[in-house]
């Protein structure tokens, strides 16, 4: 190669220098070769050519850019010349160079080793077409030349020196193939060219640092997709946030390693090595690895479930992983309590992208803003709040929303301190402060919305009208109101109209015990159900309260049915009892007169008793039914009026809904006892038919004594005019309906006796049956002197 | 065998041309040589570029020293 080297040189200098520098050029020139320069870009021939011909046509040569390729082509189809791409990339090197007069400087230390180092740095390279890096090389070369020590970078001979590879390898960290290290698409890793002659221990550094670069590009994709996606919501851009935070953290690291690295091997003693770069990447790497974990994990997430989702790693054993997790959950729960504090402080929803847990359901009416309206979506409570708090934060909300539009209360506010210790939580703090301050909120909304209701929009008299009137607490209303509609109500009941009912009601409500709250007094309203064919007015007459404002958020639709429900079977109760106190009427009224026909007194013993046990029943079913509504009712009142300040919206409806429930219960309506009541009702029917038989039997035995009377009156005129008083034509006549009617109505009686009887004892029967206490009581009432159980036994 | 290796030297001799390098055919037929060696082409051509600048100078101080 020296000789090569040697002619080389000769055809450049002139032989008439001297050999000594000649020769000293030549070493020189060896030293050159033989040292490590740059390894060429790629090692192909196509590329070079390309390059070469883009300059070319650069340079507004496109005729010689085609003759140029055509060149290539034709020196590839020769074998002579093995290395051909070598050839072509001398040439491009020095391509323009041959009439570019270089500045004649001689080498300083070379030649003139006095004037060491004076201007030796400034080589034009650019001109020279070499590539900086080789010109540094070269520069490098030459100083360590006139030394006379040659530098060799790695010692291995050809292969990719360590600086290069670190320079590589910080590419790679950014994600940028570099000439020996580039991703490869199919393992999905960072990896050295396998034609790069690299030693295996360092290609395996390489990949091991290079894992960082695999972990950044990772992250870097979650971020770019997700600050795209249309639906990332507030949740999801404060966690693109802070992992962009995270990845500006680590792009000062890599500034730092390049800065490392540029200043090159031999700059410091402390030399970037790549053994030095794998322990020093260890922490980011570890940290990476987290952050690429919760990029992974929150990729399509939103709002609570993303919170969740990162609140899940928390748990992570690694305290390093487990502390950057938490600084994350800092910074992505911003928004989330954000949410939460004007959902709870104002009753809002300020959610454009739907991550809150509380979502509104459009369906709902405006009757259910307080049942239907909101709901809780589960999947969205962030772990860390659980169901319990989510369900009170929705509530708070709810009672906000409800205080300041349904009751119009504008002046609520909660305390300025509960405010603030709110808006300062954050994710480190909620574990322990999120419970107490949800609890203080729903202690104060609820003080606050009880005291509206039981105050402004007087639930307690409400209810009382309601128990009272509703519910026929009112003894001496239901009464008069009774008598009052007793002819209206007798007609069919189509021909039953409201209008005339609400006067009759106005009157009853007038003459009769007054209520304290006119207003209040006012709302009670007369409701027609709807008719079937051959009801009467009695069948379809019901009492009604019309419910205003936030009051219909405890009188929703289903509480009053089940009031209208109640109402009429005790409608029904009362009318059977009025029936039964008209037949006493009707017995007293007549007793005297019924004196005279003496064989009629059985018959009206009987009634008699039979209306007696009657109107035992009924009685005793009705102080049942008024003892359990009493019972309910104390309940209710202590309930709501007790000073304890958790009963919230719900529970005070919570409340009202018991007490109706247990009174629909105890009155056998809420479905459980079919048979009972089919039972009373058959009691109830029959009551009715034997005051109507009772009033047959009645109105033709007055018949009788009337007709006695005239007879008398008729004999005595005849006495008088000095006839025989009777005749027995006359007795005769008259007399065969009334003698029939005797042993029928004695029979109807019989049938009913025995009827009615058959009904108690299945009722009483019953009713020992079950295993509701207040049931049984019901029928120890009824059977308290063990009346029909001995007759039961007797007559089995 | 010959006439192949003129032919592969016209060939670049006229790459060499086109390309302006201003070097000989005799420096191409060199260069070529040490190619075939295996050296690295880089460094060939700083090579060159060095021995050029040397000449230069040298070329100079026969001037100032007659």
């Amino acid at each position: 190669m020296n000789e090569l080297l040697e002619q080389l040189v000769g055809t450049f200098v002139p032989s008439a220098t001297g050999p000594a520098g000649r020769s000293q050029l030549v070493s020189l020139c060896h030293t050159l070769l033989t040292s490590r320069l740059s390894a060429a870009p790629i090692p192909d021939l196509f590329h070079t050519s390309e390059a070469v011909q883009r300059s070319l046509a650069r340079a507004g040569r496109q005729s010689h850019a085609v003759a140029f390729a055509d060149l290539v082509r034709r020196l590839e189809s020769m074998a002579v010349v093995t290395r051909k791409w070598s050839v072509v990339h001398v040439l491009a090197a020095l391509a323009e160079t041959g009439d570019v007069p270089l500045p004649a400087k001689p080498l300083p230390r070379l030649l003139m080793p006095t004037s060491a180092g004076a201007a030796s740095s400034t080589l034009p390279s650019a001109a020279v077409g070499l590539s900086a890096a080789a010109a540094k090389e070269v520069e490098m070369v030459r100083r360590g030349a006139g030394e006379g020590a040659v530098r060799a970078g790695s010692g291995n001979d050809g292969g990719v020196s360590e600086n290069e590879l670190l320079r590589d390898v910080i590419y790679a960290l950014q994600g940028i193939d570099g000439r020996v290290v580039a991703f490869d698409k199919r393992a999905q890793a960072f990896a050295v060219d396998p034609r790069a002659r690299v030693k295996a221990g360092q290609a395996n550094l390489v990949r091991r640092v290079a894992e960082l670069g695999w972990l950044y590009m990772r992250v870097k994709a979650f971020v770019v997709q997700a600050s795209a996606a249309p639906s990332l919501g507030l949740v999801g851009q404060a966690l693109v946030g802070a992992l962009q935070g995270e990845l500006a953290e680590y792009f000062k690291l890599l500034a730092v390693l390049e800065a490392q690295v540029a200043a090159g091997p031999g700059a410091h003693g402390q030399a970037l090595t790549l053994r030095r770069l794998v322990v020093w990447v260890q922490d980011p790497l570890v940290r990476m690895k987290a952050v690429a974990m919760v990029a992974d994990a929150a990729r399509g997430l939103q709002g609570g479930e993303l919170v969740s989702t990162i609140h899940a790693f928390a748990k992570h054993g690694d305290p390093f992983v487990a502390a950057f997790v938490e600084s994350l959950l800092e910074q992505v729960c911003v928004p989330f309590f954000a949410m939460t504090s004007r959902w709870m402080f104002d009753g809002e929803l300020a959610d454009p992208f739907g991550e809150f847990f509380v979502v509104p359901n459009g369906a709902a009416s405006a009757d259910e803003a307080w049942h239907g309206k909101y709901e809780l979506v589960d999947g969205l409570v962030p772990s860390f709040v659980g169901p319990d708090l989510a369900s009170d934060i929705l509530r708070i909300g709810k009672s906000v929303a409800f205080l300041r539009r349904a009751c119009g209360v504008t002046d609520f506010a909660f305390d300025g301190a509960l405010v603030g210790a709110w808006e300062a939580v954050t994710y480190a703090s909620a574990s322990s402060q999120l419970a107490g301050l949800v609890a203080a909120a729903s202690d104060a909304v609820n003080a606050a919305v009880r005291s509206t209701l039981l105050g402004q929009f007087k639930l307690m008299p409400v209810l009382d009208i309601c128990r009272r009137y509703l519910l026929l607490g009112q003894g001496d209303f239901v009464g008069y109101l009774m008598e009052l509609l007793d002819d209206e109500l007798a007609r069919p009941a189509s021909q039953v109209f409201r209008h005339n009912l609400l006067g009759i009601l106005e009157t009853a409500l007038k003459s009769t015990t007054p209520i304290a709250d006119a207003e209040l007094a006012d709302k009670l309203d007369v409701m027609l159900l709807e008719a079937s064919p051959g009801d009467i007015g009695w069948d379809v007459f019901s009492l009604d309260y019309v419910f205003t404002g936030p009051l219909t958020t405890i009188f929703t639709n289903d509480v009053r049915a089940k009031y209208l429900q109640l109402f009429s079977f005790l409608w029904r109760l009362k009318r059977v009892e009025r029936h039964l106190s008209s037949t006493w009427q009707r017995h007293v009224n007549s007793a005297s007169a019924l004196r005279q026909l003496p064989e009629l007194d059985l018959v009206v013993r009987k009634c008699h008793i039979l209306r007696n046990e009657m109107a035992h029943f009924v009685f005793n079913l009705q102080y049942y039914i008024m003892f359990e509504i009493e019972g309910a009712w104390t309940e209710l009142v202590e309930l709501l009026t007790s000073d304890r300040t958790h009963l919230d919206l719900d529970a005070i409806y919570g409340a009202h809904e018991a007490y109706i429930d247990r009174i629909l219960e105890r009155v056998l309506l809420d479905g459980s006892a079919e048979e009972l009541l089919s039972l009373i009702t058959q009691i109830f029917a029959l009551i009715s038919k034997f005051r109507t038989t009772q009033d047959v039997f009645y109105d033709s035995a007055m018949g009788e004594v009337a007709r006695r009377a005239a007879a008398e009156a008729r004999a005595y005129e005849r006495v008088l005019a000095g006839e025989w008083g009777t005749t027995d034509k006359e007795s005769d006549a008259s007399a065969s309906s009334y003698y029939q009617l005797t042993p029928q109505a004695r029979a109807q009686l019989g049938a009913f006796n025995v009827k009615y009887d058959e009904l108690v004892t299945q009722l009483i029967d019953m009713l020992n049956a079950q295993s509701a206490s207040a049931l049984r009581n019901l029928s120890f009432r009824i059977d308290f002197n063990e009346f029909w159980k001995s007759k039961r036994s007797s007559n089995p | 065998m010959e006439h192949q290796v003129q032919q592969a030297m016209e060939v670049i001799t006229e790459m060499s041309d086109m390309l302006n390098t201003g070097l000989t055919r005799e420096q191409l037929a060199l260069v070529v040589d040490l190619c075939e060696k295996g050296v690295n082409p880089e460094a060939l051509a700083a090579v060159i570029t060095e021995i050029r600048r040397e000449a230069e100078a040298l070329k100079a101080e026969a001037a100032h020293t007659p």
